[in-house]
């Protein structure tokens, strides 16, 4: 499948709002032949939280034992903590094995939906930018590094979908946050997107919630 | 006490920087809250404002407030799949869901679409 691409997502939510990870800048598409999704939930809280039928399988492919599940038209990966180099490797492992792709298919282009912090109501509000600045610098390096060991080379994508006016985190602390990381380059698409967005822990839906698109270069 | 009716309440709301619903800057929302109450509806709106609170948000009207009926949600609209989603929810452990939530920058870049 060399000629073939593909795509990473990480928080993945209920299935119903899943990332969409065709959108590139300038509100232009770029199709994706298959699209590798992980949650940072495990498989027991995530079906507790979302009541979705599924046949999930437990795997591994030289990293850790994970489950795994085809929803739709996808893979979903669960229990994947996208701060931690050792769990975006396992995904992009098993991804590999369950699409017959390459690790660059699935890892240069890395998707994400309004990242934040898990329990966001009982942190203290003055900590709550930095927290979730750490939680984007962290996410850069562990991509970068899951790269590293997975031999791939050049230049990364990762796709920050999250509303330039954010209380939570402004676009100009975002893009600090995502520099720290390691990202070479970060910029912010002029189009503004709009979707139906579900919470963590799926009790709260939005219809049509505004959202910007950064691009955050990293180059191994 | 019994918490056995499922409530609907459409409505609007002020939203704080730091709710847990404001991932926009949006200064209000309007939304429908589903939560479990004793039949009457002050119950209902009792156990709304406190969920509000707890969320850094105010009411500022309510456009309705209802008893669920599953009759009343048959279309085939996201509202619609959207509030029976959630009412499946709150029937399983109890827990207030908010759905339909539209935001006041979402609503001020030409509405829902």
């Amino acid at each position: 499948m060399s000629a073939s691409k593909g795509a990473l997502t990480v928080a993945e939510g209920h299935p119903a709002f899943i990332t969409d990870a065709d959108i590139i800048f300038n509100n232009g598409r770029d199709k994706k032949d298959f699209v590798l999704r992980t949650t940072r939930d495990d498989i027991g809280i995530w079906k507790t939280k979302h009541g979705v039928s599924m046949s999930p399988f437990k795997t591994s492919n030289g990293g850790a034992q994970k489950w795994v599940a085809r929803i739709d038209k996808d893979y979903w990966v669960f229990g994947i903590d996208a701060t931690k180099a050792d769990d975006i490797f396992a995904a992009v492992k098993i991804g590999m094995n369950c699409y017959d792709a390459r690790a660059s298919d699935l890892i240069k282009d890395v998707y994400v939906k309004n990242l934040n912090i898990e329990n966001e109501s009982k942190i203290d509000r003055t900590l709550l930018v930095k927290e979730n600045k750490k939680l984007y610098e962290d996410v850069c390096k562990a991509i970068l590094q899951a790269a590293k060991l997975l031999g791939v080379q050049g230049q990364l994508n990762f796709f920050v979908f999250s509303n330039n006016k954010n209380p939570k985190l402004p676009k100009d602390e975002l893009h600090t946050a995502l520099v720290s990381g390691g990202a070479d380059s970060v910029e912010t698409d002029s189009h503004p997107y709009k979707f139906d967005v579900g919470s963590n822990d799926g009790r709260r839906v939005f219809k049509d919630l505004i959202s910007h698109l950064h691009l955050a270069t990293l180059k191994v | 006490m019994d918490t056995n009716t499922i409530w609907l309440i459409d409505h609007k709301a002020t939203l704080g920087d730091f709710s847990p619903m404001n991932l926009d800057g949006s200064t209000w929302i309007l939304g429908v809250c589903i939560l479990t109450a004793a039949s009457t509806e002050e119950s209902a709106i009792s156990k709304f404002k406190d969920f509000l609170k707890n969320e850094d948000m105010e009411l500022i009207e309510i456009y309705d407030l209802r008893e669920y009926v599953s009759d009343d949600f048959n279309d085939d609209s996201s509202r619609s799949a959207q509030i029976k989603n959630a009412v499946r929810t709150v029937l399983e452990d109890g827990e207030t869901c908010y759905v339909y939530a539209r935001t006041s920058e979402t609503m001020e870049s030409g509405g829902v679409q």
